[in-house]
């Protein structure tokens, strides 16, 4: 209960984030950067998929949540 | 109660996101309602080809009832081609796994029979095509087929931007059927008793894998979100949740359980205890399964020689699984073709409602596990990744003047994973990028 009231939390800021002033284009140099994506490196592929099979917990990581069996 | 709580505000706070992208897009979408008359054109084609060994080791396994080795080796292989033409992004993505699984081995007594290896061959194909300057929708199938199961899927999902591109919004939907082969431990397969078992080699059950009756196939439906927001010139978040829903076959027919009837096998082996007299059934967990993920990210670009990447993740599912996920990666670039990326990840997770170890189930348990995958435990994942990636690639060839192919980056990357019940694991992965223009 005390970490989705976290969450709740968090999820207000990030609201209250979007209403932030715009970055323009031209001040975007630094965010356009290859490691700077919102999704896991392509290489990192396999990290997930195994992260997902030994573990319980799974998915909102751009990982599998399903199909296959992984029962090995 | 919790459960509720999390749909809730997940719903309330995309819907928030969902109309303030669409509300700053409706002013300009009339500027993109002419037709587009441009002849498409076929653009630089990117190539991936990707590799890992992976090896663990433990002594929990699921297949002898939460106690026997678990070592197993996979080495992978995977190409992903990504070819941009016209408004169309199409994707290809085809791999192989090949699996030496000791534990699953002990599926009979056979000792290295046909059941310790296995190789999975996955494939997926799909489209992106953008329908403006702000929004595109994807779609796609694909298939994965192993010793005992054969899966399929269908995904589809639409990317939104606002019109000053500080916020994106993406919402998919994915759909996978399984349909698996339920090959049984060797006691279970029909002609196999207590006394056969007392003297059995092994061989005579070989080539019988016991293939039983009932539900064999499992569904799971995913719709995930995902919003993200730049923040400052050196800062952007996304918050992105997936809501799982499983239903059909959710244990895994070969792993044994071991109940608490009093007879002592300490000090005995894996395979002994299978000849043994040591009741057990086969696992058996509910017909379904929700789960609720939630991550949270949070990328800061602290200068041009070093990034700052966190993740977060929550997880819930009606199996009585809590799990939190925390990730911390460096990015160092040591020049303009060098970087390595030092990682750290740490997991703990509650035990399912229906796991318990070797030989402390009840008889009267309505569903039973000792798969150790479903236990409380913590783990701690320690890498470093490698990248060289030079402005003008690392090496080029002319096949002709239509088909240059360039050597992009090289990608390496180690990890340790150890988990608090003693299973260790090692991680190699390779990346080639190329491209072809």
């Amino acid at each position: 209960m005390k970490t989705t009231k976290l969450f709740i939390l968090l999820l207000g800021s990030i609201l209250s984030a979007s209403s932030c002033t715009a970055v323009k284009e031209f001040q975007k140099a630094a965010l356009n950067d290859e490691d700077m994506k919102l999704s896991d490196s392509k290489i990192k592929v396999f990290d997930t998929n195994f992260q997902s099979y030994r573990e319980g917990a799974s998915g909102a990581n751009g990982g599998k949540s399903g199909g296959g069996c992984g029962c090995n | 109660m919790q459960l509720r709580i999390l749909i809730i505000c997940c719903l309330f706070i995309f819907s928030h996101f969902f109309n303030k992208i669409q509300a700053q897009n409706n002013i300009n979408e009339i500027s993109n309602l002419a037709p587009d008359t441009t002849k498409p054109e076929l653009k630089q084609i990117e190539i991936d080809l990707l590799g890992s060994y992976y090896d663990q080791d433990g002594n929990n396994s699921p297949v002898t009832g939460g106690r026997g080795t678990e070592n197993l080796q996979d080495i992978t292989n995977n190409i992903i081609i990504s070819i941009p033409y016209g408004k169309n992004i199409y994707s290809i993505n085809i791999g192989q796994d090949f699996i030496t699984s000791a534990s699953t081995d002990n599926m009979d007594t056979d000792v290295s029979s046909d059941s310790k290896k296995d190789v999975r061959t996955h494939g997926d194909i799909g489209v992106t095509r953008k329908i403006s300057k702000r929004k595109s929708y994807h779609v796609g199938a694909g298939f994965s087929s192993e010793y005992d199961v054969t899966s399929f899927s269908l995904n589809g999902g639409v990317a939104l931007e606002s019109k000053n591109r500080n916020s994106s919004l993406d919402v998919n939907a994915k759909i996978y059927t399984d349909y698996w082969l339920l090959y049984q431990p060797v006691e279970f397969r029909p002609g196999v008793d207590s006394t056969v078992l007392a003297n059995f080699s092994g061989e005579e059950y070989h080539d019988s894998y016991g293939s039983s009756s009932g539900n064999n196939n499992r569904t799971s439906y995913n719709f995930s979100m995902s919003f993200a927001q730049i923040l400052t010139k050196k800062l952007q978040v996304s918050f992105t949740t997936d809501f799982v829903y499983q239903k059909g076959l959710l244990h895994t027919p070969f792993h044994r359980v071991y109940f608490n009837d009093g007879i002592d096998v300490s000090n005995l082996n894996e395979i002994e205890v299978i000849k043994s007299n040591k009741l057990r059934k086969r696992e058996l967990l509910p017909d379904s399964r929700m789960k609720i993920p939630l991550g949270f990210r949070f990328h800061y670009y602290i200068n041009n020689v070093i990034l700052f990447k966190f993740f977060y993740r929550y997880y819930y599912d009606d199996f009585g699984i809590n799990a939190n996920t925390y990730e911390i990666e460096l990015p160092i670039r040591l020049s303009k073709a060098i970087a390595f990326y030092p990682f750290y990840r740490y997991h703990t997770q509650t035990a399912s409602d229906y796991f318990a170890p070797f030989g402390t189930h009840d008889i009267g348990d309505e569903f039973y596990t000792s798969d150790y995958d479903l236990s409380a435990f913590n783990s701690n994942y320690l890498g470093l990744g490698f990248k060289y990636a030079p402005l003008f690639g690392i090496g080029r060839n002319e096949f002709s003047k239509k088909a240059i192919v360039k050597v992009k980056s090289l990608n390496l990357r180690y990890a340790n994973y150890i988990r608090s019940n003693n299973l260790k694991a090692n991680l190699f992965s390779l990346g080639l990028s190329f491209t072809v223009f």
